[in-house]
């Protein structure tokens, strides 16, 4: 019996912004706040991607001031820490769960990600169950939100392998060679801004969404 | 009893042809004195006219005659459908064996040799009148029997054709009622305009494309829009909850194709036999990774396999509450892509094959258009 899992990459240093990201606040809460509330809309459990204790920690204590059900969160530690960018993140949570599930990735930084594009990419995976659904806005690919089948966790070992570069723009030209990957076009259909895939580096991005945003639901 | 009568003499009409005045004369004399209804000619041209006219039982005929002689008229009276049964006499002058095997060959019945005796013609004359009376009986017994059949068969036709009428009023009854049952159960969904009326119309295009016959099309119709029937068996509040279902939910949703199943099980209508299959084994997928068997390739019905694709098309290009209708590319990329995996490789052809008539149901059958539903009905029924 497949399911579906929502995790949320936590594990980055946060370079650009100065602090490890999920802790930035965005309009009076955490970043990782938005994401977590969102997800939990449709999840019963949400699990958190990290790569070191350190991490860990921070995250478990804000989660207790926040007072978030400890059932509702679950953690999972990268298994190739020395891996940068979120590849690694994406392989642990494959290794964590069976074979036949599939992720549903989001990173940190999405604070305005709509459910209505997590129930879309849903209801596509049921049709593609082996293969990576990413949004496309023209040339440029969107990689989160999407949905990672663990059934691809060879493919990814084998990118991991053989890649020089461990970007994500190689492992999709990799799943594509594979075709194990397909673009979504009508994400605007559920998302008709694309409001999901606004996604912060810096603190500079982060205070001109705060501007634009106060005039949002 | 059909002869009765027939004894009596002057229901029996004779002609007399014979060119000697005196001797035609004396016969036709006897012949009233014995009650016959008598007529006479002088030659064969004029006996053949009044042979026509008088309709005679028994003719009397002098082989020896200027012009058209007796063998000749003879002929003339049994190569005539009419007058074929009319009784002929030929009467000789001589006994010549050769002669009355001429006449023999002319049709006539019997014959008669100068002089001959009263009785003799008085018996003969009994004799083929009787069995001319018998055949005239004979002929309006069939004509009778002919009218008898018509009328029966006219009778029969007339029958057939109410039984008919009957028959055609029942199917359109049960089939509006499979109709609105399809609909009861579309609205405890979350009401999806004319998914319905849209999936039997994409089947009968697969199916025709697919070469089945008109009883198998006509099944495929009328029994895909009951596809979802069994979600009249699950719980509101799953079957239109807002959100990602969990694992226990989404194996109470799974149970809809069981719940079809026993509602349309045992039926005797071969479209509720068709529906039932379709019900249950519409969400099977090629690679065996469906439910609620987890069937592979062609041990999954026909009719489940090509509702699949439909009934998955269908909702990819209408409304969601949470999404708009994909568009049509994007929903023809899925069920590609989908091909050998969730459908039939052979049939997602097919569907590429007749792609254009597929956008002119989605656009014929818009959800927004209240017209769709008599449209539909109209094309249903």
């Amino acid at each position: 019996m497949s399911k579906l899992r929502a995790i949320i990459l936590a594990g980055g240093e946060g370079l650009r912004i100065g602090q490890y990201k999920p802790l930035v606040t965005f309009l009076g809460k955490p970043l990782i706040f938005w994401v977590y509330s969102t997800l939990r809309k449709l999840f019963p459990v949400v699990y958190l991607s990290f790569k070191t204790e350190v991490q860990k920690k921070s995250l478990e204590k804000l989660l207790k001031f926040y007072k978030v059900n400890s059932k509702s969160i679950e953690f999972i530690p990268d298994i190739r820490p020395e891996l940068r960018g979120p590849i690694s993140g994406i392989l642990s949570a494959m290794h964590f769960f069976p074979s036949e599930d599939s992720l549903l990735v989001l990173a940190v930084d999405q604070p305005l990600i709509q459910t209505d594009l997590l129930l879309f990419l849903q209801e596509i995976s049921f049709y593609y169950p082996k293969c990576i659904l990413v949004c496309q806005k023209e040339e440029h690919i969107e990689p989160f939100p999407g949905i990672y089948p663990c059934s691809l966790k060879k493919y990814l070992e084998e990118f991991i392998k053989v890649s020089e570069k461990k970007s994500l723009y190689r492992m999709f030209q990799f799943f594509l060679q594979k075709k194990s990957l397909l673009f979504l076009k009508d994400w605007n259909k559920v998302d008709l801004n694309g409001k999901s895939f606004i996604n912060i580096n810096t603190l500079e991005q982060l205070k001109e969404l705060e501007k634009k945003c106060f005039g949002l639901e | 009893m059909f002869w009765l009568g027939i004894e009596q003499s002057e229901n029996i009409k004779v002609l007399v042809v014979e060119d000697d005045d005196e001797v035609r004369t004396a016969m036709v004399d006897f012949l009233i004195k014995e009650g016959y209804e008598v007529y006479s000619a002088k030659n064969g041209i004029e006996g053949f006219r009044k042979v026509l006219e008088v309709e005679p039982d028994v003719v009397l005929i002098d082989y020896l005659m200027p012009g058209m002689d007796g063998i000749s008229l003879c002929k003339a009276i049994k190569n005539n459908s009419e007058t074929v049964d009319i009784g002929v006499i030929l009467i000789t002058g001589v006994d010549d064996l050769e002669i009355r095997i001429n006449g023999l060959e002319a049709g006539a019945d019997d014959f008669l040799s100068k002089p001959f005796l009263i009785p003799e013609l008085k018996a003969r004359i009994r004799s083929l009148s009787k069995i001319k009376k018998y055949r005239d009986f004979l002929k309006s017994y069939q004509e009778t029997l002919e009218s008898e059949v018509e009328r029966k068969t006219s009778d029969l036709l007339k029958a057939h054709l109410e039984l008919k009428k009957a028959y055609e009023e029942i199917k359109e009854l049960s089939l509006e009622i499979i109709y609105r049952l399809a609909k009861a159960a579309e609205y405890k969904d979350e009401y999806t305009g004319f998914h319905i009326q849209r999936i039997s119309a994409y089947c009968v295009k697969m199916a025709e494309s697919l070469g089945l016959n008109k009883e198998q099309i006509d099944l495929l119709k009328y029994g895909s829009p009951l596809h979802d029937i069994g979600k009249l068996g699950i719980p509101e509040k799953i079957l239109i909850k807002p959100g990602i279902l969990d694992e226990f939910e989404r194996e109470i949703i799974k149970k809809h194709t069981l719940i079809g199943f026993k509602i349309l099980e045992g039926s005797k209508i071969k479209y509720l036999q068709v529906a039932e299959k379709i019900a249950l084994f519409h969400h099977e997928r090629w690679d065996g990774t469906g439910y609620p068997y987890g069937l592979r390739g062609k041990k999954i019905p026909l009719f489940a396999r090509i509702t699949a694709i439909a009934d998955v098309f269908d909702a990819l290009t209408t409304d969601r509450p949470y999404r708009r209708a994909l568009s049509i590319s994007q929903a023809l990329e899925i069920i590609k892509h989908s091909s050998g995996t969730h459908f039939d490789p052979e049939l997602v052809n097919i569907f590429f094959k007749i792609k254009d008539q597929i956008i002119e149901i989605r656009n014929f059958f818009k959800d927004e258009d209240p017209k769709s539903d008599r449209l539909f009905l109209k094309f249903f029924l």
